[in-house]
């Protein structure tokens, strides 16, 4: 290979002649790194398009998902106790499975829920243990106790493991001539197994229509006249339904199965089965009650637009693609079409579709990216005006952003709104290296041309390199060291942030391995023969012309400076009293989840009729897509809603976020007209985050824990009282409020014995006439149908009917009900709460027009003040505000150690403790700009803008470093003296990349920032906005302050070595 | 020396500024905490008359839009009169004085013809109707008794002609020697007797003869059938002869039945009180419940069905044009008060429970509503019978009741919130 200056040419593998000995007589690590890859050049060169090729590769086929998993190692476990009460649960179910649970390896703490007929714990466990061992210890304590619970109380088991975010995808069925028995049906016998074969799919829960149940409603008048009992009938029904197998024949032959065909399939053939009392004239079925197909009794309810429906909710497996999965299912349900055409069932499948979310998040974000990216190429050109120096500084955004999708996919690192946002963050910082290495490299070859004697351009390559590349470095790993507090937060903050954190560091040491290899080969390969370099651009020499006139003043006068940058910094600091606090800003999902609560006690069917009129109401709104509401909870379903709670699904159709703000402020104005009922509105991921970090979907959660239920429900109504009060409090409630209707029935023992009762004979008579025996069960093709022996259902609807039910003792006497048992309506509870195995009560509410800090903090002043608490009462304060308090409190003591990790780290890199401090002046300049650019957003700090102070700091470091370095460069390298004219040089040949990092790291941000609450970019908005408004005053500050006082304070001593020579 | 003036004079500055910084947000803070400490001072001032009594109902008002979005209905309380009742049970029996059993006078054969056919079970008969003919029959004891007797009887009359032709030639010989004085007019006398004593024993036992032969041919009556009548008119309900059947003396032939009145056994559990003074009670029958029948006290039991617990007493019964049967399961609706009561039937979907009680809504004015409690001790068809507590024309809320009682609830919060500031 030769050139055109007739120098010998560059030999593949570089020998000793070819590079002149470092400095210090020995070839460092990474000079020999560099090296390599200019020898080798058009290698690196095709692996990086390797890397690039097969980075899309893997995006194709990466996991995306909302968010990370924020769901820590947790186990629900259910328990059907079917008909106790909620205290019976308590003190039946619950209690002994948390006696047993607690003691299991890993568990932090457990949580339950006792309602009637159900028990449901969340168990969590300890972060960083491997759930599928967790479930395996927890199986073993739940077998163990299995056996002891009462009779009738069915085996507690574990929920199938879900996804952290949970819903895949809710889709309702409505006909208007198909009967609400139909529709369940088809839901339950042709969708929901046909949903449930999907790959990724774990639950499918089916709110409303009717199961169809076989029912023998007993009419106890007859009963008594036809001197029929309970038992008898009991025993026909079940005699007329029995299934049998009955082997089979075998011949020499063959072997001949033998099928039996002897249930009573239809009510006319079960209603005429003969009941043969002994000693009396058979009386049929039919004579003492109505058999019919009926509905089974309703725990839940579903209206779909307004109308009766049933509602299908999907639940994605433990660590399914979200989006794969969707797509997988909405296949399926094209699949069915015909067959729903067939049966004039409309399907909504898209009631919430959390996939959307997904898809617009990373829309936006990949907008972001690619808007940045093309500003990031603008600015390059213009400044370099050069086409080859920009694309081989762009060049860094793909290869850098690509290996660290590459290595997250590796590790099992799903794509989301938090691992694309902080590459999106990073994509200004991943050029910022390459635009150095090539700045540099681009003006020493210029310069080298314009030498009388070139050197090989080669040389100047390798040499211009290394010249910044201790600066790169090192700023590099500032710039992931501040991201270590982000990766050290534990809790719920943690899971949410550190792959934000992950993301970000791995993008950035992606762009220091590409600027250490692929930016130099590129540049070797582009750069050294154009004819342009000879002439600097004319934009830099504009600037640096002005700028050495701006300078020259103010380098004569540090103190005013200083003084100046005081008052800045005061005057930074004094707006800090004004900020609010919030975890997390909401997510502009396009879907709202307004909760509708009314009195506990309240029936289905008056909820059902309030939300069939919010629901028109809600779908007036043109920008409202669908309304679903589930009322109560699904049989075996996760929530343990009453029928007197409902939960409406909004989805939005395509809106803006200012849209979005207002179609919640609607939703909310709507329901505010409603009397009787509570409210509140969410999003689906805020209700989601808030139940994982305290079990309640609210931004405040006040718990109340003592041992007496009265005295927790006193305390909680005086919290509940006491939070209403306060400014800015909405949707205020008591979670488990007394007040449930209750008729207690307590049996007289001395009665049962007068009449010749058995206790247990008593209460199977009671529960079988209200709640219903189940005698057997009937095939009706794919169907399985129970029959089911209850009260007629005249005799249900009054719950004064219960005294006058007659039970029949062994020797056919028949007694009223009454005469057996104190028989009286009372008040009591739909559920019981306990956490570590406490009772507890909690008040709930959100927070409207005034930050979630300020208010809690309020709020604990008030409690404090005014509840008086007997011993073993206690009250703790959860929710965001608490999760947003130790977020905060983690990231500053852990930014406080980085702090001190990030001075050891520049002690070892200036040396000097006065130009360590002109460095360290970064912190305030930054805080400045970041204090104020958050100010005149919305005076609202989250997690997000902590961490993006944080982030500040890291990043305008490196340009401190860079002048500083340069300054040593000067004096340690060249041999000019340290003077004011030094500073100014300096700080004018580090002017263009200087403005360049900070333009490009701040346009590649401006698209996030400016975003706002579009779709992904909720969380990141904040903290772009922190870093673009630091980013400027540090910048500016860097420029007009920093050379001014490193003349006036710096040491350079030209007999030191340059330190950052590597 | 410089470093040491430039360090002192970096102090300086930081402090200053640290110092403009904390002065700037302890004012905000004064004022806030200012604020706070007039707002608690404030909220501490005792008003006792705002403290609230969590027992009392505190009325809901509600917009005249929100009362028609809701659907909210209310109607006025018209006074009815009511006597409650309490629910027995219990199981009908005939009524002796309603059913006649025709049983046959004698053995016989019975017979039934085209005139007199013998019924079947469910005809309707007249009284005095003829159901058929029994045709006497001598059975083998009888017919045996006959034959001897017969035997005997003819004994008797040989022995009774062997007499009476000894008497006569004695009598004739008598003559003879009274004519001639031989013997005297009383010996005379006596055997001329004792011709006529013999010639009247053989008569009667040739009468006896003659009866004995005509028993032996015609079963004993001397007749060939009899007639078998109902005197009373009425339903043949048994049916146990047919035509062409041998039959015993005082067999059951056939009841017939009337069941226009029939009597109910009902048990009245221990402890139910009932209006001992009335002795009517509505009866409904099992399978008939859209047909109760009124009942009559008539007696007190003897027993109990042994179904229930209690006393029993005996109701008869008109069936009024139902089809009732005796064995039929029945459930008695028993007055428990002598009067009846004057009061308001409260619609079902009024009534809401809440701790501890049942409630209605009861409109004090146009969209301002109050909660008022009732008993539900008296359960109608309708709904809940009330005697007290409303007024005629009272207007209640009969619809979305319980949407009133969430907001009641709600509102309560909201008060002591604000009774709280």
């Amino acid at each position: 290979m030769s050139n055109n200056s007739g120098e010998p040419p560059m030999r593949i593998v570089p020998s000793q002649d070819d590079f002149p000995a470092p400095e210090h007589g020995r070839s460092s690590l990474l000079q020999r790194l560099v090296a390599i890859s200019i020898s080798f050049r058009s290698v690196v060169i095709i692996l990086a398009g390797v890397l690039i090729l097969f980075g899309l590769y893997t995006v194709q086929h990466a996991k995306f998902d909302v968010l990370p998993d924020f769901v820590p190692p947790q186990v629900v476990i259910q328990c059907e106790a079917p008909g106790l009460s909620p205290e019976q649960v308590e003190a039946l179910v619950t209690r002994p499975i948390e006696t047993a649970i607690n003691g299991a390896g890993h568990v932090e703490s457990v949580r339950s829920q006792s309602i009637q007929g159900l028990c449901v714990l969340t168990v969590v466990f300890q972060e960083g243990t491997d759930i599928l061992v967790d479930r395996q210890l927890l199986s073993e304590r739940l077998s163990a106790i299995a056996g002891t619970l009462p009779t009738g109380v069915k085996a507690p088991k574990m929920e199938p493991m879900t996804s952290g975010t949970m819903d895949l995808l809710k889709l309702g069925i409505h006909s208007d001539t198909a009967s609400p028995f139909e529709l369940r049906a088809f839901a339950d016998w042709t969708l929901r197994p046909r949903l449930l074969s999907v790959n990724g799919v774990a639950v499918v829960s089916v709110f409303g229509g009717n199961v169809r149940q076989l029912q023998i409603q007993v009419n106890p008048d007859r009963l008594a006249a036809l001197d029929v009992s309970m038992d008898d009938l009991l025993a026909a029904a079940r005699n007329a339904t029995g299934i049998r197998g009955a082997g089979f024949v075998e011949t020499d032959a063959q072997r001949i199965v033998i099928r039996t065909e002897g249930q009573s399939p239809t009510p006319e053939e079960l209603g005429a089965v003969i009941i043969a009392p002994q000693g009396r004239e058979p009386v049929r079925i039919a004579d003492v009650a109505n058999v019919t197909f009926a509905a089974a009794p309703k725990f839940g309810d579903a209206l779909i637009m307004g109308k009766p429906g049933v509602l299908l909710t999907m639940l994605s497996q433990y660590g399914a693609n979200t989006l794969e999965v969707t797509e997988a299912v909405e296949q399926a349900l094209e699949e069915m079409r015909p067959a729903l055409e067939s049966e004039h069932i409309t399907l909504y499948p898209r009631l919430h579709r959390p996939a959307t979310f997904v898809e617009n998040a990373i829309h936006n974000i990949n907008s972001s990216l690619e808007l940045g990216a093309v500003l990031v190429a603008v600015v390059l050109f213009l400044f370099l005006w050069n086409l080859r120096c920009a694309i081989i500084s762009i060049s860094a955004i793909p290869l850098s952003l690509l290996t660290a999708v590459i290595i997250m996919d590796r590790f099992g690192i799903t794509l989301n709104t938090m691992t694309l946002g902080g590459l999106a963050i990073a994509i200004g910082e991943v050029v910022d290296d390459a635009i150095i290495d090539v700045e540099n490299i681009y003006r020493r070859l210029r310069e080298n041309r314009n030498q009388p004697h070139p050197r090989h351009p080669l040389r100047v390559v390798l040499d211009a390199s290394m010249e910044v590349r201790g600066a790169v470095v090192y700023a590099t790993l500032i710039v992931a060291t501040v991201f270590i507090p982000v990766l050290t937060m534990s809790g719920l903050q943690g899971r949410l942030f550190s792959p934000l954190g992950i993301a970000y560091i791995l993008a950035i040491m992606s762009s220091l391995v590409v600027a250490l290899t692929i930016t130099p080969a590129m540049c070797a390969v582009l750069l050294p023969r154009r004819a342009e370099i000879a002439h600097e651009p004319k934009l830099q020499t504009a600037l640096k012309s002005a700028y050495v006139r701006l300078m020259t003043p103010i380098t004569h006068h540090p103190w005013f400076i200083l003084f100046v940058l005081v008052i800045l910094v005061a005057g930074a600091t004094s707006l800090v009293p004004y900020f609010g606090g919030e975890f997390l800003p909401d997510f502009t999902e396009g879907h709202f989840v307004p909760h509708v609560s009314a009195v506990p006690g309240t029936s289905l069917a008056e909820l059902r009729r309030i939300g069939e009129q919010i629901s028109a109401d809600l779908l007036a709104n043109p920008l409202i897509a669908t309304v679903e509401q589930q009322i109560g909870r699904a049989e075996l379903g996760e929530d343990t809603f009453g029928p007197h709670r409902s939960e409406f699904h909004i989805e939005l159709k395509p809106t803006s976020a200012d849209q979005d703000q207002n179609v919640r402020n609607f939703i909310r104005h709507s329901l505010e007209t409603y009397p009787g009922v509570a409210t509140d509105v969410l999003t689906f991921l805020g209700d989601r985050i808030s139940e994982t970090m305290s079990g309640e979907t609210a931004e405040v959660v006040v718990n109340v824990f003592g041992d007496d239920l009265d005295l927790l429900d006193e305390k909680a109504t005086q919290v509940q009282n006491l939070l209403s009060s306060l400014r800015g409090a909405v949707d205020v409630q008591v979670v488990a409020p007394p007040g449930s209707p209750q008729m207690l029935i307590s049996l007289r023992h001395e009665s049962l014995r007068q009449f010749g009762f058995q206790p247990v004979e008593v209460l199977d008579a009671i529960q079988t006439a209200f709640q219903g025996a189940q005698v057997g069960e009937i095939n009706s093709g794919r169907q399985v149908i129970d029959v089911v022996a209850i009260l007629d259902e005249s005799r249900r609807t009054e719950p004064e009917s219960i005294r006058t039910l007659l039970l029949k003792n062994r020797d056919g006497a028949l007694v009223p009900l009454e005469r057996l048992a104190d028989i009286d309506l009372t008040t009591g509870r739909y559920m019981l709460l306990h956490d570590g195995a406490r009772r507890r009560q909690t008040v709930t509410c959100n927070v409207e027009k005034r930050d979630v800090a300020s208010f809690v903090m309020e709020a604990k002043k008030e409690v404090d003040a005014k509840v008086d608490l007997p011993a073993g009462t206690y009250i703790a304060f959860g929710g965001s505000a608490k999760a947003r308090e130790d977020a905060q409190r983690q990231l500053l003591v852990h930014s406080a150690i980085a702090i001190l990790g990030i001075v050891l780290l520049l002690a070892v890199v200036v040396r000097r403790p006065s130009n360590l401090l002109l460095v360290m002046l970064n912190l305030p300049l930054a805080l400045i700009g970041g204090l104020v650019a958050a100010f005149l957003v919305g005076r609202t700090i989250t997690v997000g803008s902590l961490i993006g102070f944080v982030t500040l700091f890291g990043i305008t470091t490196r340009n401190s470093i860079m002048l500083i370095s340069h300054y040593e460069h000067l004096v340690a390298v060249e041999g000019i003296p340290w003077q004011i004219t030094t500073a100014l040089r300096g700080a004018a040949e580090r002017l263009v990349p200087i403005l360049m990092t900070a333009l490009v790291t701040g346009l590649g941000l401006l698209p996030i920032a400016v975003g706002g609450n579009e779709a992904g970019r909720e969380i990141e908005s904040p903290m772009a906005v922190v870093i673009l408004g630091g980013l400027f005053t540090s910048t500016v500050l860097n420029l007009l302050v920093l050379p001014a006082l490193a003349a006036r304070f710096g040491t350079f001593d030209p007999r030191s070595s340059d330190p950052l020579l590597l | 020396m410089r470093h040491l003036h430039d360090l002192i004079r970096i102090t300086a500055l930081t402090i200053f500024a640290l110092g403009i910084g904390c002065f700037t947000s302890s004012c905000d803070h004064a004022k806030d905490a200012g604020g706070e400490a007039a707002k608690s001072a404030e909220k501490e001032k005792p008003d006792e008359d705002k403290k609230p009594d969590e027992t009392a109902p505190k009325g809901v008002k509600l917009s005249k839009e929100v009362r028609v979005r809701l659907g909210l209905m209310v109607e006025e309380l018209h006074a009815k009169e009511f006597r409650p009742e309490t629910i027995a049970y219990g199981v009908l029996e005939e009524d002796s004085a309603s059913i006649f059993i025709l049983r046959a006078p004698l053995a016989g054969i019975i017979r039934g013809d085209d005139a007199t056919p013998i019924p079947i079970i469910g005809q309707i008969v007249e009284a005095s109707t003829t159901i058929g003919r029994i045709e006497p029959r001598l059975g083998p004891v009888e017919f045996l008794d006959v034959e001897s007797r017969l035997t005997q009887a003819n004994a008797e009359v040989t022995e009774a002609s062997a007499a009476l032709t000894n008497a006569q030639l004695s009598y004739e010989s008598k003559k003879k020697l009274n004519e001639n004085q031989l013997v005297s007019d009383r010996t005379f006398e006596e055997s001329d007797l004792r011709v006529k004593q013999e010639s009247a024993r053989l008569a009667a036992a040739k009468q006896v003869v003659s009866q004995l032969e005509a028993a032996r041919s015609t079963g004993g009556l001397g007749i060939a059938s009899m007639p078998l009548r109902v005197p009373r008119a009425g339903e043949v309900v048994e049916c146990n002869c047919r035509n062409g059947e041998a039959v015993e003396a005082g067999q059951v032939l056939i009841k017939v039945a009337n069941y226009e009145r029939v009597i109910a056994r009902i048990t009245v559990p221990f402890g139910t009180v009932i209006d001992e003074l009335s002795r009517e009670a509505r009866i409904v029958v099992v399978g008939n419940e859209d047909h109760p029948l009124d009942a009559h006290r008539v007696a007190a039991g003897i027993s109990n069905t042994g179904r229930l617990e209690g006393r029993t007493l005996l109701y008869s019964v008109d069936a009024q044009g139902v089809a009732v049967r005796p064995g039929a399961g029945v459930t008695a609706y028993l007055p428990t008060t002598t009067e009846t009561l004057s009061g308001f039937i409260v619609p079902r979907p009024a009534v809401v429970r809440y701790l501890g009680r049942s409630w209605v809504f009861a409109q004090v004015e146009e969209g301002q509503y109050l909660r008022r409690p009732i008993d539900t001790k008296y359960p109608t068809a309708a709904g809940w019978f009330v005697d007290s507590g409303f007024n005629d024309g009272d207007p209640i809320v009969v619809t979305r009741a319980a949407v009133l009682l969430s907001e009641e609830a709600k509102a309560a919060i909201e008060q002591e919130a604000a009774s709280v500031e």
